[in-house]
């Protein structure tokens, strides 16, 4: 609990209505898109850069850890709070500050929501390319945070590749704008680079320089349905061979197939090992060609079917599967753990065989969508939270393709971060050297631990 | 557990993704976890867990909600937020009763026409005049009250019981509604309008019983149920029932049902009843042929706003708009966001006014940036809404109901 007198000094600084120490708010906060809770002291919500480094030096001489939080919908446990800590929401820090077209540079604050700039930017017709499954909720100080991606980051990449630069509070209070405001490339260290996916743990982020592009002329949708997923995923390495490098191309298996049909019956067979969704944009004199390669190579490896979306509706109707596969698992159990594990496009189709193997050895339930063109998987697994045992199974099929995905050379995160989650399988992707220097890093920033403690590393 | 055991298992179907959030206005003017769906749910299924206690913050959680339903449509794993909600507040009911006095004193007037028509009545004379003597007074709580129109004689009264035409080619009654009846009385002659010029005569009962939807969505189910009975009492004899107010239409077609799903023997004459029940555009879309009648000299351009109850309660979307479109030299467009919620949200607009009018000032700049003169929309309490949101924004765009526009290009 806070004494009075804190929280009058917070109250001071922030504002009496961006100071909450209810009961309902110690609940509210105390969880994030995980199934963990944790307990804190208090929640803020700065609206300006100097009341975060206010709120900060404070904090600082009280001793009172800080954990930044947006709209806490990460998977991670990342803003997750730790006993004794604040909670700093800055949902309420959220104006877009500037539209610089010419420069295809957008500032703005870490509230605002990643759907808001796309809509504001749309108006100009322009947009701004990660777009992670939770953009209508999550935050760009979020986003920026776990360095989201989404289905286009194939072809764009992911959050890390869109920022040109950052206003950021240090742990001792003190602003620095790191990177460039208009151009990436600038001499030192790329303090920007470090600073994007550190989950607040040496830095909270209060301005970011985001590049923003033109909506591409135009795009083609595609969907190609196959037997196995071994051929899908043969589809996915020959389209790529092909030197077509498609916006999105995202894959499901037959048990996502099946629950997406009983949820909202888009018109997929149900008996079909895989299906690919298959997105190029660009100028539109170059699409025809493209679609009429990646047809050709779905035949090829054996594609039961093939469609090109003719119409905005039939575009939709493509999607509308793999919009809602997450939910739509919820009618076979209640809750499901959902992985970002991911692997060189190389070794697609050995990841997809290794999960049908976790699938038997741990007696789980898994189905897979992923961002098959970089070989970012999401199987989801089912399970049951009121069910000790079944959450026991989902802990260590977890693990076990956290593993599979090192031993295949890739990442046990694409795109989601570590958090409190995956904390503990960081030594075996990174190695003892490596963790030294990620904690050298950590403590230059931040010797107290005062930001966002027991995430990403324990010191 | 108490009532919330009822809603226990959709409690724990939220898997907190957080989806949510981009649904919720309240979530996008607070910013506070617990202004949103998933952030309710959380803590509605904490106290049935005995984790927190039904303190005022936990009220104002529950009571703050617009009920719009768009939580509904962004949750992958399909919790109906506001359905949960609706729980809450039946167990916040059972707990404590209707708090705070004034929200008790607004629902129990709604059930007495007698105090009602005497409220609306004294409003029109002595209460604007007192009004106008302060200054200041132009917008209480985010509504333009001296603007706000009000009747010294209820529609109901104004009218003759059966509206009689040449040729009835069909029968209907009319359920006016509280605020149609008592306020936008000139919307109801509108819809009368719209119908008797379509060979349709009109039944006005003289008794007009609240249809019960504002006791049902604070949890006096016991109220509601009442107001349920007496409504088919009156109404159950007509082959059709029409209402032009989005919420009336809601609760008659469909929430009644669901308020009465727990008694067997009286749910089947529910269900008869909510089957002859139409919504004003449905109806005329359904039955009449209204767009030879037409007849405009004036290019208007138009918008329509989606009343909660129309799109997310009841799926009419379309009829409205063909109804707009079919008026000669009418031009209509579409404003964005549409379809969310303006705010007004019952009660909410009066206990939370600060709050329900940041979400109008969005609806209001919206309408503005669509170009349109007009808005027309299916529900007074939308409008009433939307027209102090224009006003304290300066804007002239006219608010109109559907009927009305249908009206006016109706020649005698």
């Amino acid at each position: 609990m806070l004494s009075q007198s804190v929280i009058t000094k917070l109250k001071s600084i922030c504002g009496e209505k961006d100071v909450i120490t209810s009961k309902i708010g110690m609940y509210a906060y105390g969880y994030d898109g995980t199934m963990l809770e944790g307990s804190h002291v208090g929640i803020v919500f700065p609206e300006s850069t100097q009341e975060v480094v206010d709120l900060v030096n404070f904090c600082r001489e009280q001793g009172i850890a800080i954990v930044p939080r947006g709209a806490g919908t990460n998977v991670s446990g990342g803003t997750l709070p730790s006993d004794g800590s604040i909670v700093m929401n800055f949902a309420r820090m959220k104006k877009l500050l500037e539209i610089d077209l010419e420069n295809y540079v957008a500032i703005v604050e870490p509230g605002v929501v990643n759907w808001d700039i796309q809509e504001t930017l749309a108006k100009y017709g322009y947009y701004y390319p990660p777009d992670p499954a939770s953009w209508k909720a999550s935050t760009l100080g979020g986003n920026l945070g776990e360095s989201s991606g989404g289905p286009k980051c194939f072809k764009y990449g992911v959050t890390r590749d869109f920022i040109y630069g950052l206003e950021v509070v240090l742990p001792t209070g003190k602003v620095i704008w790191v990177g460039g405001r208009d151009f990436s490339s600038e001499p030192m260290y790329d303090l920007t680079r470090i600073l994007v996916g550190s989950e607040g743990t040496i830095g909270f982020i209060t301005k970011a320089a985001i590049r923003i592009q033109p909506i591409p002329e135009a795009k083609r949708t595609m969907l190609a349905i196959f037997n196995t997923p071994e051929d899908a995923s043969q589809a996915v390495a020959d389209i790529v061979s092909a030197g077509i490098i498609p916006t999105t191309l995202e894959m499901m298996d037959n048990l996502i197939i099946n629950t997406t049909e009983d949820h909202c019956g888009a018109g997929n067979p149900r008996d079909a090992g895989a299906l690919l969704i298959i997105e190029v944009d660009g100028h539109p004199g170059d699409l025809e060609a493209q679609v009429e390669t990646i047809g050709e190579v779905a035949k090829k490896a054996n594609s039961k079917d093939f469609k090109v979306a003719t119409s905005a509706a039939e575009v939709d109707k493509i999607w509308l599967a793999r919009r809602v596969a997450f939910g739509s698992v919820a009618r076979v159990k209640p809750n499901y753990g959902v992985n970002d594990i991911t692997v060189p496009r190389s070794n697609f189709p050995k990841a997809i065989a290794a999960i049908e193997k976790v699938k038997k050895d741990f007696g789980v339930t898994i189905g897979t969508v992923a961002h098959a063109g970089d070989g970012n998987l999401h199987p989801l697994i089912l399970f049951d939270q009121r069910n000790k045992d079944e959450v026991d199974s989902l802990h260590a099929a977890e693990m076990e393709l956290c593993r599979i995905a090192i031993d295949l050379e890739g990442t046990i995160s694409g795109e989601h971060g570590i958090g409190i989650l995956k904390k503990a399988l960081l030594p075996k992707e990174f190695g003892p050297v490596g963790m030294d220097v990620f904690k050298k890093v950590k403590r230059s920033f931040d010797p107290q631990n005062q930001f966002n403690p027991g995430k990403l590393i324990d010191l | 557990m108490g009532v919330l055991a009822e809603v226990y298992e959709k409690l724990n179907t939220c898997g907190k993704c957080g989806f949510c959030h981009g649904a919720c206005k309240t979530y996008k003017k607070d910013g506070a976890e617990y202004m949103v769906a998933r952030g309710r749910v959380q803590l509605i299924k904490a106290l049935a867990d005995n984790k927190i206690d039904a303190d005022s913050d936990y009220e104002d959680v529950v009571n703050s909600c617009l009920l719009c339903g768009e939580c509904a449509v962004a949750c992958p794993s399909g919790v109906k937020g506001h359905e949960l909600v609706l729980a809450a507040r039946r167990d916040l009911k059972l707990r404590k009763g209707t708090k705070p006095f004034a929200k008790s004193l607004v629902l129990k007037s709604l059930t007495k026409p007698g105090r009602l028509s005497f409220g609306f009545s004294f409003f029109a004379g002595p209460g604007k005049k007192i009004l106008k003597m302060i200054d200041g007074v132009q917008f209480v709580r985010g509504i333009d009250v001296l603007s706000m129109p009000a009747a010294k004689t209820p529609f109901s009264k104004q009218v003759p019981e059966v509206i009689t035409v040449a040729n009835p080619k069909k029968k209907v009654a009319f359920y006016v509604g509280c605020f149609l009846n008592h306020s936008l009385v000139d919307s109801a002659h509108s819809v009368v309008k719209v119908l008797t010029k379509n060979d349709v005569e009109v039944t006005v009962p003289r008794e007009q019983p609240c249809c019960g939807l504002p006791q049902y969505v604070y949890g006096d189910f016991e109220s509601a149920k009442a107001q349920g009975k007496k409504v088919i009492n009156e109404f159950g004899k007509y082959d059709a029932v029409i209402t032009a107010c989005a919420s009336c239409a809601s609760m008659l077609k469909k929430e009644m049902s669901e308020l009465f799903h727990d008694d067997e023997d009286y749910l089947p004459k529910v269900k008869e009843f909510s089957e002859k029940c139409f919504e004003f555009s449905e109806y005329v879309s359904k039955e009449l042929d209204t767009t030879s009648k037409l007849k405009n000299d004036t290019p208007t351009i138009v918008t329509y706003h989606d009343p909660c109850h129309m799109v997310r309660y009841n799926k009419i979307t379309e009829e409205p708009r063909n109804l707009l479109k079919s008026v000669p030299r009418n031009k209509y467009v579409e404003m964005f966001e549409a379809n969310r919620c303006c705010g007004a949200a019952g009660l909410v607009q009066a206990f939370y006014h600060d709050l329900s009018s940041m979400i109008t000032a969005d609806k209001a700049q919206n309408i503005m940036d669509s170009g349109a003169e007009v808005i027309a929309t299916s529900c007074p309490a939308c409008m009433l809404k939307i027209s102090s949101g224009l006003k304290l924004k300066g804007s002239k765009v006219e608010v109109k109901h559907v009927a009305d526009i249908l009206a006016s290009s109706l020649r005698d």
